[in-house]
């Protein structure tokens, strides 16, 4: 509800004061879509992720091979017009699973994430608006979260709820929670002390209501971005649990777990690395550039 | 005589700061009646934004604290409500506009959109499309007729504008009172007379009591029947505006009148008042005023001048026309030679 954007009305009716020199009519959604088609890293970001997408969502219907297709006869072969990407040590096409993998791994990034900016926005909010003792309690909390170096919590996490993916998720979320709450609350901060909420304020307007009206939504523009970020980091941070063997167990594709059961043939058979880890390096590229694309559109200094 | 509407009674505002409490409004008496426009005048930084916040209950508390006084409005004692209470007075019975019109509208709704939201907080039983009617309706007595303006997003409009969508949305519950806050600095002379004719007007249909704060002696004349000067915190000076244009008796506001540039003054540097306002932390003994008043006397730097009747509707903070004077004169005399 908080991203009740403002929708431009679509009637023509409203046409007749375009000679005014005002005349801008739209949204600040439909200048940021413009200006995203203007940057060329932040298509090209878009371009990779949507191309991510689409694999996962369609190609799986498409494949001769399913993922988990074991095939001793044809072990740890190279690339070639059957096996595109070549087969692993049990002859599992690697093109099959580095396909399914990315279904993974998107899954995994867009839970986390979605997970830790409702969680992280909501914390930042109470604690920057009604600062106080909430703010003391909510930022020693993410003091705590932020003193541990990120991997290493999220594995303690997943020791202690067990291996497995959607650990693994929770694990990623609370450590990216931090991130998101305070940048929140420091938006909060400064978009509190702005004209238009103590107009509010003077109106008669609840702060519950002043929060949701007013505060949100001119907060959020850099959770957006720091969102696209953090799903690179997220995606970066499942592959580097399942490398470890705490994260996708066997026998799911996921990116991670395929580059540290293929560790030994590195030599023998590197295509059982080297895809799996590109199709890693692509998303997070993809999304990386995204993420500055928005940041540089987005952010009020960098126009014109 | 129309009634009393507010009556603010030797309010005291202080905050508590890490390095000790500013009395940012340290006893101050105003009194507005219905249907009056009062113009509140001073210095930057002499608690008069302070005051009306103040009144509207939208002084952050802590740091802020009311020390003392009283805040009666509508005869309702409003420094012991809850903030739900006051929460429903704000924009119902009492409405506030600012300064700032290009940042008081929020950027990311249109102007409909506020407005029915303004309306419908007070208004429940009100639907959407009547909000909208209503909504059109204050933005036409405000002088804006177009139509599309509803569905334009505040930097769509100019500044003075904006300033004539935030009256809109003050008056859309047909407050009683409606507290100015130097609704016009920001805006360019000729804005600046069309808001206050239009302030005028309101003030004329709907009986609207209009307490301007401003430091525009211009804006004053222009638009008060009464005007109360402030300075450091404290009331100095109030009588109707006829009265305090000619004849001002506090050495303060006779400064400020006279600190107007003027046109026919050629070739003259322009009048300041000399020196700083004091430090709120650390008020001069006696008379606030006095280490910049050209008339100080001794008794001004050792007791503090009471608010004093000068002649009807005129009232002074100042030694000079005070009938105590000769009284407080011997004190002192009396004090230092028992001292010495």
């Amino acid at each position: 509800m908080s991203m009740n954007a403002p929708t431009m009305p679509t009637q023509e009716p409203m046409q007749p004061m375009s000679n005014s020199p005002m005349e801008e009519k739209e949204s600040a959604w439909q200048d940021t879509w413009r200006a995203l088609l203007r940057h060329r890293s932040a298509m090209i970001g878009g371009i990779i992720i949507l191309f991510f997408i689409f694999i996962a969502v369609v190609a799986p219907l498409l494949l001769p091979f399913g993922y988990n297709q074991i095939d001793a006869d044809s072990r740890l072969q190279a690339p070639s017009a059957d096996h595109w990407f070549g087969t692993d040590d049990l002859g599992r096409d690697i093109f099959a699973r580095v396909i399914y993998g990315a279904r993974i791994s998107l899954w995994v990034g867009f839970f986390a994430i979605t997970g830790s900016i409702v969680a992280g926005s909501l914390l930042g909010l109470i604690a920057g608006f009604y600062g106080g003792w909430r703010d003391v309690i909510i930022s020693r909390l993410f003091d705590i979260l932020l003193a541990f170096p990120g991997i290493l919590l999220a594995i303690a996490i997943v020791a202690m709820l067990g291996p497995g993916l959607e650990n693994a998720m929770y694990a990623i979320a609370i450590i990216n929670i931090p991130t998101f709450g305070r940048l929140m609350r420091s938006r909060v901060l400064a978009v509190k002390q702005e004209d238009f909420v103590m107009a509010a304020l003077a109106i008669g307007m609840k702060n519950s209501r002043i929060l949701l009206r007013h505060v949100l939504p001119n907060s959020w523009t850099p959770i957006m971005v720091q969102g696209t970020l953090g799903f690179a980091t997220a995606v970066l941070e499942a592959a580097a649990l399942g490398f470890i063997g705490l994260g996708a167990q066997p026998p799911e594709p996921e990116w991670g777990k395929m580059l540290s059961d293929s560790r030994s043939f590195i030599q023998s058979a590197p295509w059982t690395m080297i895809f799996p880890g590109l199709a890693i390096m692509f998303t997070v590229l993809g999304f990386n550039l995204l993420g500055d694309g928005l940041r540089d559109i987005l952010d009020p200094r960098m126009k014109q | 005589m129309a009634n009393t509407l507010l009556e603010i009674s030797e309010l005291k505002m202080h905050f508590h700061t890490d390095k000790g409490v500013v009395k940012a409004v340290d006893g101050v008496d105003i009194t507005v009646r219905e249907g009056e426009i009062v113009g509140l005048v001073g210095e930057s930084g002499c608690g008069k934004s302070v005051t009306s916040l103040s009144v509207m209950g939208l002084v952050p508390q802590p740091p802020g604290k009311i020390a003392g006084g009283s805040i009666k409005f509508n005869g309702k004692e409003l420094t012991t409500l809850s903030a739900k209470e006051l929460q429903k007075l704000r924009g119902n019975e009492m409405a506030m506009i600012f300064q700032e019109p290009m940042t008081s509208l929020n950027p990311v709704f249109t102007i409909g959109n506020q407005m029915v939201e303004a309306i419908r907080l007070h208004k429940k039983e009100v639907s959407k499309q009547e909000a909208r009617a209503l909504a059109l309706e204050a933005l036409k007595s405000v002088g804006i007729a177009r139509d599309g303006v509803l569905d334009e997003y505040p930097h769509q409009l100019s500044g003075g504008m904006r300033q004539r969508v935030m009256i809109a949305m003050a008056m859309v519950c047909n407050p009683k009172l409606l507290i100015a806050d130097e609704p016009t600095t920001a805006l360019d002379v000729t804005i600046q007379a069309q808001i206050l004719d239009l302030m005028r007007k309101l003030n004329k249909e709907t009986n609207t009591a209009i307490l301007m704060i401003t430091h525009d002696l211009g804006v004053v004349a222009e638009l008060c029947e009464r005007v109360i000067v402030m300075y450091a915190g404290q009331v100095v000076e109030e009588a109707d505006v006829r009265t305090l244009f000619k004849n001002p008796k506090h050495p303060y506001t006779a400064g400020l009148l006279k600190s107007i540039p003027q046109l026919d003054q050629r070739r003259k540097r322009l009048y300041s008042i000399p020196g700083n306002v004091p430090n709120p932390r650390n008020m001069p003994k006696g008379c606030r005023f006095a280490p910049r008043c050209e008339f100080a006397m001794e008794v001004c730097r050792e007791k503090e001048p009471e608010l004093s009747p000068i002649e009807k509707n005129h009232i002074s903070r100042c030694w000079l026309h005070s009938e105590q004077k000769e009284e407080a004169d011997r004190d002192i005399v009396g004090n230092t030679a028992s001292s010495s």
